[in-house]
């Protein structure tokens, strides 16, 4: 997928780290020379080499979906799942603070805000995990004709970025930073009645009351919900969905003219509207249930 | 900045004189506060300009800071001007009062009053950024010393940073 930024004709480039509060983040901009800013597009070239050299249409991030490491995804712009993100992406103007680094452990990724000569703006993040990582090493340096060791604090730039965020699209390489740096849990459980009330949209057959509750305290079930969502629900009738649960042996009842679920089935039954939750016929008159991690349509 | 902002009141003391203090230690002292702080900025500005150390300001409010030009002229040339160093104790008077006018500079930020930044044709403004509900956009009010004549609100106006606060709009810069 092409990236909404030209980065041959970058003209300008900002260094920024986020730091960890008690009970928030705050993202400052720390000044650099024009060495790392030189780093900095090369390490976004090759983030977007990445992102390039993937010529299928990339795959929409869902929240219970597991990703492999470089695996690409992307969230559309204003999905509620990038929110913090995209936060980030449309700050217009950071506070700047050469102090930042002073104090590493509460610096949690870092980022560069690229700008390209006709005003496009492209964020890339990475979580500071190895930024860090050298403090505190031994390391050495050789300096006229012996090796010294390094006093100074030295931090270290990755080879690539976790995310980019353009205007279209968060672009994700790395599907832990993002529900890391998006606080990914949060905008899940706080998304959980918008998500029920869409769902119901193609779904107006089923009583979501219970699912609705269990979810607003449950990580994994809001998840599904976020997923269910993306799905193809239009096509789903009474008849498919209470047959394919008697099928995979979830316990639903019509209440009130409506597909009720049990309370303590009600994670199986995401799972089924979600598509993760299939069977096997394969043994003769062993049917075997399965629960898929990652699933790809073909 | 504070003490480059002051340069010509340093020249002022250089070219009245003192009885107390020799000539050549009153222009030397006189030349190095009047000079070293302005070397300092001038370095710091192609260190930015070098750097390509700049950001964007989105003027949301802006003032224009030429009457403080003339709280300068008042509160700091003339009084000194008028004021002679003929005996100890007026020296000891006039350094006090240079600290507490230091100390009123910087805590009012008004160390951008800079006479050569005038002399090239660049104004002052403090720009105050429109309002943002994104939590993490800085609001504070910043200085933006530029060649333009006004400042139109909504515009966005990338600037190379002399410090946290203040900024300097290159005459070609590319936006």
């Amino acid at each position: 997928m092409t990236l909404q930024i030209d980065l041959s004709k970058i003209s300008r480039v900002e260094f920024g780290v986020g730091l960890k509060g008690p009970s928030h983040y705050d993202f400052t901009s720390v000044p650099t020379d024009s060495g790392v800013k030189s780093a900095l597009i090369e390490m976004v070239q090759a983030t977007a080499r990445q992102v390039d050299s993937d010529r299928r249409v990339p795959r929409s991030y869902e929240p219970t979906e597991k990703y492999v490491s470089g695996e690409y995804s992307v969230v559309s712009s204003g999905d509620p799942l990038e929110a913090k993100v995209r936060e980030i992406h449309e700050i217009e103007a950071l506070p700047p603070d050469s102090g930042a680094l002073t104090d590493p452990n509460r610096v949690s990724c870092y980022f560069a805000r690229l700008e390209d000569n006709h005003g496009r703006r492209l964020t890339a993040i990475r979580q500071a995990t190895y930024f860090k990582g050298v403090l505190g090493k031994k390391l050495l340096r050789f300096y006229t004709d012996s090796l010294q060791m390094v006093d100074d604090r030295v931090f270290k730039l990755d080879n690539d970025f976790d995310l980019l965020i353009d205007s279209d699209h968060t672009h994700i390489l790395r599907s832990r930073a993002f529900e890391s740096i998006a606080q990914l849990k949060a905008a899940i459980l706080g998304g959980v009645t918008k998500n029920v009330s869409e769902i119901q949209q193609d779904l107006d057959f089923v009583d979501f009351r219970n699912v609705e509750s269990y979810a607003s305290t449950h990580v994994l079930a809001a998840g599904c919900l976020a997923s269910i969502r993306q799905q193809d629900l239009a096509g789903i009738t009474p008849t498919s969905l209470i047959s394919e649960c008697k099928r995979l042996n979830v316990a639903v009842n019509p209440v009130n003219g409506k597909v009720s679920v049990h309370d303590e089935d009600v994670m199986n039954f995401l799972r089924i509207l979600d598509r993760r939750r299939y069977r096997s016929d394969l043994v003769s008159n062993d049917p075997e249930h399965f629960m898929a991690d990652s699933r790809r349509k073909i | 900045m504070v003490l480059g902002s002051l340069a010509p009141l340093f020249v002022l003391w250089a070219a009245r004189g003192s009885c107390v203090i020799p000539d050549g230690w009153l222009w030397s002292g006189c030349a190095l506060l009047a000079a070293g702080p302005n070397l300092a900025l001038y370095f710091r500005y192609h260190a930015a300009i070098k750097e390509e150390d700049k950001y964007p300001i989105t003027v949301g409010r802006c003032e224009d800071h030429r009457s403080h030009v003339l709280t300068y002229l008042f509160a700091v040339l003339l009084p000194f001007y008028r004021t002679g160093a003929e005996s100890v104790r007026d020296v000891v008077a006039m350094v006090i009062a240079l600290v507490f006018i230091v100390f009123l500079f910087y805590h009012l930020r008004l160390h951008y009053t800079n006479i050569l930044f005038a002399l090239r044709g660049y104004q002052a403004f403090t720009v105050t950024p429109p309002s943002s509900s994104n939590p993490y956009d800085w609001q504070e009010p910043r200085v933006l010393i530029t060649y333009r004549r006004s400042l139109v609100p909504g515009e966005r106006i990338v600037a190379f940073r002399l410090s946290d606060t203040v900024y300097l709009e290159k005459r070609d810069a590319s936006n």
